[in-house]
């Protein structure tokens, strides 16, 4: 299958107010390689300061490469001309939603960047509808975006980004301000767009989160210190230590339960995992 | 039981008030706390959790009902100085970009301790150690431009420059939402240590569950402006209170517990820990 986003030896660097050429930025990715095929959903994961959101807002052309190349589709990110179709397809949520808003209702919110595609009318409406209903924003949809809770922003801005019809959905910590039953409900959400097609990059700090990808894509000082699926990298503990990652909680109690002597399928990545270990278990003891 | 440091007893707020924006958050709010203590504050989004806690420090004064004590110091009496509540009463904000103002990181962390008249190598060191406490390299970041952190360094930075206040009571609106796994562990630790040695009060602001579960001596629940619920976690979040239907959720190793449970695995206690809980498990499948 086609690989919707390529990423090849990609370096990036901030450079401080004023100051250009190589000496004196932050370095913030050296040299990092992916690959991810349309329908595919990929976690990154690592320490604060390893490069995730870099990485994130290289995938839609926000940040051009200093060394290297990003390729969505057929185009290089490098190709001003292909950027709107990039940043169409393309869809981000950032860590801090209220930055993103631009209007002064919810149905504007989610309306405006459809609108500033030239989408006529009803199929604007259809979009708008559609989007809500995805993330089931329970507000009257003249409220002000600015008045709405952390959590009905974060899904506010899920669904402006849904509105555009990406076929990649960029998480930045989308989550990160959730209280638990909206966070799941929103991991529920991605979930069911994945189903229908969708791709996925999810840049995370909960664990239990990353679990739920395909594949996870491990930072550490700006590379890649591991890219595989989530049961092979949580069970690597030097890994895990060495990247400051923590293990999903029911891979700690069955790894726990293991050490102990007890006989559990790997890998236990999530509760229902835990639970049906736990069960056959007690089956197998009696 | 040790005295208390913060009451807030039946407040109400409504946001805009008199203007046809007029929106009730808190409608029947309690809040205690006690020195020494790690409390929680949890509820669904829009809730109210940071409008309650913006009365703490006197950003928001109760103008009608309710009352609010910190300190001994009633806030609706006019007469109250909020300098010295905010002096004692440290508050980081859900949003660090909102707190840093400086250009330079070490700046930023040596404003409020300067504004106490610290200067020269007091404020020096002042700023090292609550750089320390949260895990920035003193001499790595102190010169770095406060725009060019990640995320969490901004977080890291906000907590560092309340910190170097030395308040009596602490509160972290969200404040490691965004930090990485080491991040939060090293903010919890540093939270029970000052706890510990310097009797700290805390208020965390928390969607984390795990993070209530583990680290607070004491929750509060608050759902559409009203408080439902009060206690230590284990009666909070073992109770009978219909948390899910507050529209929360328990912590995932309650929830996996509670499971095990309704599926006829006697899990003993009430774990709260993910090595409680193996503990708890272990027991029940080979006892």
């Amino acid at each position: 299958m086609a690989s919707l986003i390529r990423v090849e030896n990609l370096h990036y660097t901030y450079h401080a107010e004023g100051a250009h050429g190589p000496e004196g930025g932050i370095v913030a990715l050296r040299g990092v390689d992916v690959e991810l095929a349309e329908g595919q959903h990929l976690a990154v994961v690592g320490r604060n300061g390893s490069g995730k959101s870099t990485l994130a807002k290289c995938l839609n052309a926000l940040l051009i490469p200093t060394q290297g190349d990003v390729w969505i589709m057929a185009h290089n990110t490098r190709e001003r001309a292909a950027r709107l179709e990039i940043r169409a397809a393309i869809g981000m949520v950032f860590q801090n939603p209220e930055n993103q808003f631009v209007t002064t209702s919810i149905e504007e919110e989610v309306a405006f960047g459809p609108e500033n595609l030239g989408i006529p009318h009803p199929e604007l409406r259809r979009r708008v509808d559609a989007a809500l209903e995805r993330v089931a924003l329970d507000v009257p949809r003249d409220r002000d975006p600015r008045y709405l809770s952390a959590g009905q922003k974060a899904k506010l801005a899920i669904a402006a980004a849904l509105a555009m019809e990406p076929r990649c959905l960029i998480l930045d910590e989308a989550t990160a301000m959730l209280d638990p039953l909206a966070r799941e409900q929103v991991i529920e959400t991605v979930g069911a767009l994945q189903e229908q097609g969708m791709t996925l990059v999810n840049v995370t700090h909960f664990m239990e989160e990353a679990a739920l990808a395909d594949r996870v894509l491990v930072l550490a000082q700006g590379r890649v210190a591991a890219l595989d699926a989530p049961g092979a990298i949580f069970a690597q503990g030097d890994l895990c230590r060495d990247a400051g990652l923590h293990l999903p909680m029911p891979t700690r109690i069955a790894q726990g339960l293991a050490t102990r002597g007890l006989a559990l399928p790997t890998p236990i990545l999530h509760e229902n995992d835990l639970v049906r270990a736990c069960l056959a278990c007690r089956e197998r003891a009696r | 039981m040790s005295e208390i440091v913060a009451a807030v007893r039946e407040l109400t707020h409504i946001h805009l008030a008199d203007t046809p924006l007029a929106t009730p958050a808190l409608h029947g709010a309690n809040l205690t706390l006690r020195r020494g203590q790690i409390g929680a504050l949890i509820g669904p989004g829009g809730a109210g959790k940071t409008t309650l806690v913006s009365f703490l420090n006197g950003l928001q004064r109760p103008h009608s009902y309710g009352c609010v004590n910190v300190f001994g110091l009633d806030l609706a009496d006019p007469a109250v100085r909020l300098e010295e509540l905010r002096r004692r009463v440290g508050l980081v904000f859900q949003h660090p970009h909102h707190q840093l103002f400086e250009r330079f990181v070490g700046d930023d962390i040596a404003y409020g301790p300067r504004q106490l008249g610290l200067d020269g190598e007091a404020l020096r060191a002042r700023v090292r150690q609550a750089m320390q406490a949260v895990g920035l390299d003193f001499e790595a970041f102190k010169d770095r431009q406060t725009f060019t952190l990640s995320g969490g360094e901004m977080r890291r930075a906000a907590l560092a420059g309340v910190l170097a206040m030395q308040p009596e009571l602490l509160i972290l609106d969200e404040a490691t939402t965004g930090l990485d796994p080491e991040g939060r562990e090293r903010v919890h630790a540093l939270l029970r240590r000052l706890r510990d040695e310097r009797g700290l009060t805390v208020l965390i602001v928390s969607n984390d569950m795990s993070e209530v579960a583990e680290l607070a001596d004491w929750v509060t629940v608050l759902v559409r402006g009203r408080t439902v619920a009060e206690g230590p976690p284990r009666s909070v979040f073992y109770g009978n209170e219909p948390l899910e239907q507050h529209g929360l959720l328990r912590p995932p190793v309650v929830r996996a517990v509670q499971r095990l449970r309704a599926d006829g695995l006697a899990v003993p206690g009430e774990p709260l820990t993910a090595e409680e809980a193996e503990e708890a498990i272990w027991r029940a499948l080979k006892g």
